[in-house]
């Protein structure tokens, strides 16, 4: 033990004190606190699920008798597995429809010039601004007349566009150089090739986005997937898991167990698309 | 390889012209380089031959064959973009081979071609990498190996250098001249600069405001600039323009300082009227120096700029300030006198108000 040593480390004590500022420890706390009651309910949701019934309305987030009875319950005597896969279809071949035509689409009115193509443009994002609860009278008669009530096609086809994806990869195409598009141009390439091999790949952090979030948006859809069927075969998860609230009781170890189980594929999905968003890859072929 | 020829192209977007009715004729394997300000019309003439943008009026032919109705890919000819326009998501080597892929050649013969074309670049060993791995200086001649591969009738170059760092832009010139001496393909180049122009051309046009002003080889158009504006135009720095009177048979700079009236388009001018005189610094020289044969000027130095190889110095002459040349050696201080010789014979005169040249 020198002399030196003991300075030498009440030193460094001092230096790490001296990095906390007042306004790092107000931004940990609001993190933590944010954090926190972002996690919780993922928390109750997975604790409850692990829960017996008449555990169910106690606060304690560790089950006093664990079980996975409940997950048993629900694969045995109800369709889960059926409403998942429904799902499952739906979200996907929604969200590869919405990427490629709103892809399409956006591309057009970002770069051609055409007469009308600000008229065309205003009108898609005016559609923005109807709520779907506006909508689903007309969609319902719509449906109905064609004959697709009970089908996956009419719980789809609301979905299979939308504005503002549209939007969205305008927004982003505009991002893109015009010379790779006269470069792919010369280099010999159709209009649909040039949009599907250099523009498209260009924008794939755009994409990415565009396909979590449609993927989001129809795995937790409920209120049109609710009103287009009635065929407990054609429901979707969440209309499903809503069926285990009945009028009297809603069994929530049940609904938890099957929110728990739902919640895998989104989480799988992102991760399978958050590394695509990968801001600034666009313009590396360009500039000195 | 083929000959290109403009007649009376016109661009115009809605009623604006940009482009008002240009002629001209590349040969088959000449260099031509086109010039001029920003907005002079200069790259969306070259974007018009490449088929980028539509022809408004006029016609285009390319080895003798019309092409304002062709899309760009069966024109024949490659283009080398200002800011490289590499796709960022494929490798140098889909980069150079891609247009050869969209046009089914076998995949055996792209890669010979983007082997050799690689080759000829200095890009062998970067073939796997992709955009972003690139120095500018590699990206630059990416972008030359994505034209080069095609064998294109004609190459169009849109200020391909501009983006480049000075010493970066020196080398890569003498590689475009020297491609250019290896493959005698024709070359349509679009620059603002103007040493760019001198330096590659075989024949320089210089454009403004959508016309052109005129067409020559690079040493006749700084030896006889058509106007004031080619002549303000080529050559650094740039050259002196003064208007002043005609005053007993000779130029009035003022304050007693007097030029003789030169031999060359000086002949009809009559006593008292106004003209234009052009005088390159280098030929108005500090008389100490060997070049010091000429009619001497008395003035005063203002500003001094040492370059090392020569000094270029602002001098007081009559009521004017002119850019005249000293040896590198010889730094005059400011406010010194000075005596600058002028060669006449080398004298521009330019008519005051049309501003054209006066042969």
């Amino acid at each position: 033990m020198t002399a030196g040593a003991l300075p030498s480390t009440a030193a460094r004590g001092a230096v790490r004190f001296k990095d906390v500022r007042p306004g790092r420890i107000v931004a940990w706390t609001l993190l933590a606190m944010g954090g926190i009651a972002m996690v919780m309910p993922l928390v109750v949701m997975i604790s409850t699920s692990l829960k017996y019934p008449h555990e169910v309305y106690d606060l304690n987030l560790i089950p006093v008798e664990p079980t996975l009875e409940n997950y048993l319950h629900i694969f045995q005597n109800t369709k889960f597995l059926r409403w998942f896969v429904n799902s499952l279809i739906i979200s996907i071949l929604t969200t590869a429809s919405v990427v490629f035509f709103d892809g399409l689409v956006g591309y057009v009115l970002c770069k051609f010039s055409f007469r009308g193509r600000q008229v065309v443009f205003v009108a898609i994002l005016s559609t923005l601004m109807i709520p779907t609860e506006m909508l689903v009278i007309p969609w319902y008669l719509m449906a109905r007349d064609f004959g697709w009530l009970n089908s996956v096609w009419g719980i789809m086809f609301p979905g299979i566009m939308t504005g503002f994806g549209t939007f969205l990869m305008r927004q982003f195409f505009e991002g893109v150089p015009d010379d790779y598009i006269h470069a792919a141009r010369i280099d010999g390439l159709n209009e649909f090739q040039i949009w599907w091999r250099i523009a498209m790949p260009l924008v794939t952090p755009a994409l990415s986005a565009l396909a979590i979030f449609t993927f989001l948006g129809n795995w937790t859809a409920f209120l049109w997937p609710l009103i287009a069927t009635s065929n407990r075969d054609l429901y979707t998860l969440p209309v499903g898991l809503a069926s285990f609230s009945g009028e009297f009781a809603t069994e929530w170890e049940m609904v938890m167990a099957g929110a728990s189980l739902a919640t895998l594929p989104t989480l799988v999905f992102f991760l399978i698309f958050q590394r695509y968003i990968i801001r600034g890859v666009m313009l590396t072929g360009v500039k000195g | 390889m083929a000959n290109v020829s403009l007649r009376s192209v016109v661009k115009r977007y809605g009623k604006q012209a940009v482009v008002h009715g240009i002629d001209l004729e590349i040969a088959d394997g000449e260099f031509l380089v086109m010039v001029g300000p920003s907005g002079c019309g200069k790259s969306t003439t070259l974007r018009m031959i490449a088929g980028l943008e539509d022809v408004s009026g006029g016609e285009i032919r390319i080895a003798d064959r019309v092409v304002n109705d062709l899309e760009p890919k069966d024109r024949n000819i490659a283009m080398v973009f200002q800011n490289y326009a590499l796709y960022p998501h494929m490798t140098v080597f889909d980069n150079i081979g891609f247009g050869l892929h969209a046009a089914r050649l076998p995949k055996a013969e792209v890669a010979a071609r983007v082997t050799k074309a690689a080759g000829m670049l200095g890009l062998a060993d970067y073939l796997q990498r992709r955009p972003a791995q690139l120095s500018g200086g590699q990206r630059q001649r990416v972008a030359m190996g994505r034209a080069i591969v095609r064998d294109p009738a004609v190459f169009l170059f849109d200020e391909p250098l501009s983006n480049l760092d000075a010493q970066l832009r020196n080398q890569m010139r003498t590689e475009i001249k020297r491609l250019h001496q290896s493959i005698g393909t024709t070359i349509v180049y679009v620059t603002h600069d103007q040493v760019e122009a001198m330096t590659l051309a075989d024949r320089i046009v210089i454009m403004r405001d959508g016309r052109v002003e005129q067409v020559g080889a690079p040493l006749d158009i700084f030896h006889r600039p058509a106007n004031t504006f080619v002549a303000g135009f080529i050559g650094s720095p740039q050259m002196n323009m003064i208007e002043v009177p005609v005053r007993a048979g000779a130029l009035d700079l003022g304050e007693g300082v007097s030029i003789p009236v030169p031999p060359r388009g000086g002949a009809g001018l009559s006593e008292g009227s106004r003209v234009i005189l052009g005088i390159r610094p280098d030929d108005l020289v500090a008389a100490d120096g060997a070049r010091a044969a000429g009619v001497p000027l008395e003035g005063r130095v203002a500003v001094v700029e040492p370059l090392g190889t020569e000094t270029q110095i602002f001098v007081r002459v009559g009521s004017h300030e002119l850019i005249g040349k000293a040896d590198g050696h010889h730094v005059p201080r400011p406010g010194e006198p000075i005596r600058l010789v002028c060669n006449v014979d080398r004298l521009h005169l330019f008519d005051a108000e049309r501003k054209h040249a006066l042969a």
